[in-house]
């Protein structure tokens, strides 16, 4: 193999190896995916032993997490049908919170995230489901 | 020259049909609205009897916009000093906003309820989605 043709061989390896790393799409925004579910809330009295009722949490914020990000990388209020969707992700791996009050029932505890881990395999809409969240009349 | 007459039908067909857009942002028309707070004391809550204690603009109200079926609101608008609000540059189409008000009702156990409105958008108009009333 002469020089010439050496250079042709190396630059088509480099040329391909760039390409398709520079292909590889991380999770997050700029794809065709997308994540819905819902959140609920069950509404204790103030002492956390008897529940006054339960519904969907209208206007709660949500959180997503891309791959593994340690900050959120979006968020988004329930609906007014306490719905919310996570629209254009990227395929792979992804986390959505809710904050609650504390589920065993420890009214005086600060606010515990309610997580939900969701993987996005191709362009398709993943349900992650309902997410129960924790409140306590003041 | 039928052949070319065919393919360019086709490419037509695909161009238009490509660029056929739902509602959402990126349009000339508008939707405009306005938030108005009333204010109930309870007299009693037996007899479910109130009194209106004052009315007023709402004032700094977050107003959501969801377009056509989305299951999430694509805009979010917070109304200004006289309570009025509005979507800019929308696309034509459906359209539903809502904005949190209290359950005077009290048939939510949360004591929150939402008032919807609809919206059917035309090209390059603007909706007026009227006044909405929320109680505090």
């Amino acid at each position: 193999m002469n020089l010439y043709k050496k250079i042709i061989f190396i630059s088509a390896v480099l040329a391909t190896v760039m390409l398709f790393s520079s292909c590889e799409k991380d999770e997050g925004e700029g794809g065709k995916g997308s994540i819905h579910g819902s959140v609920w809330e069950k509404r204790y009295n103030p002492t956390g032993t008897v529940i006054n009722g339960e519904y969907p949490a209208t206007y709660e914020d949500v959180f997503i997490v891309y791959g593994d990000n340690v900050s959120y990388g979006d968020k988004i209020e329930t609906n007014h049908e306490g719905k919310y969707e996570f629209k254009y992700l990227q395929p792979g791996n992804y986390k959505i919170y809710v904050y609650s009050g504390d589920p065993d029932g420890d009214f005086e505890a600060s606010k515990t995230p309610v997580i939900k881990e969701v993987k996005i395999s191709k362009e398709e809409s993943v349900d992650a489901g309902t997410l129960t969240i924790y409140e306590y009349q003041q | 020259m039928k052949k070319i007459l065919f393919i360019l039908a086709i490419t037509l067909t695909v161009a238009v049909t490509s660029c056929e857009k739902g509602p959402g942002e990126g349009g000339k028309s508008k939707i405009t609205g306005k938030i108005w707070v009333e204010n109930y004391n309870t007299l009693n809550h037996i007899y479910d009897t109130y009194e209106l204690k004052s009315e007023y603009p709402g004032v700094d109200r977050d107003v959501y916009l969801i377009f056509g079926d989305d299951i999430s609101y694509g805009m979010k608008a917070t109304a200004g000093p006289d309570g009025r609000f509005d979507f800019d540059y929308l696309r034509p189409g459906d359209y539903t906003l809502y904005t949190e008000s209290k359950d005077t009702n009290r048939f939510s156990v949360s004591g929150i309820t939402s008032m919807v409105v609809k919206i059917s958008l035309g090209d390059k108009k603007t909706a007026d989605a009227g006044t909405i009333l929320v109680f505090k």
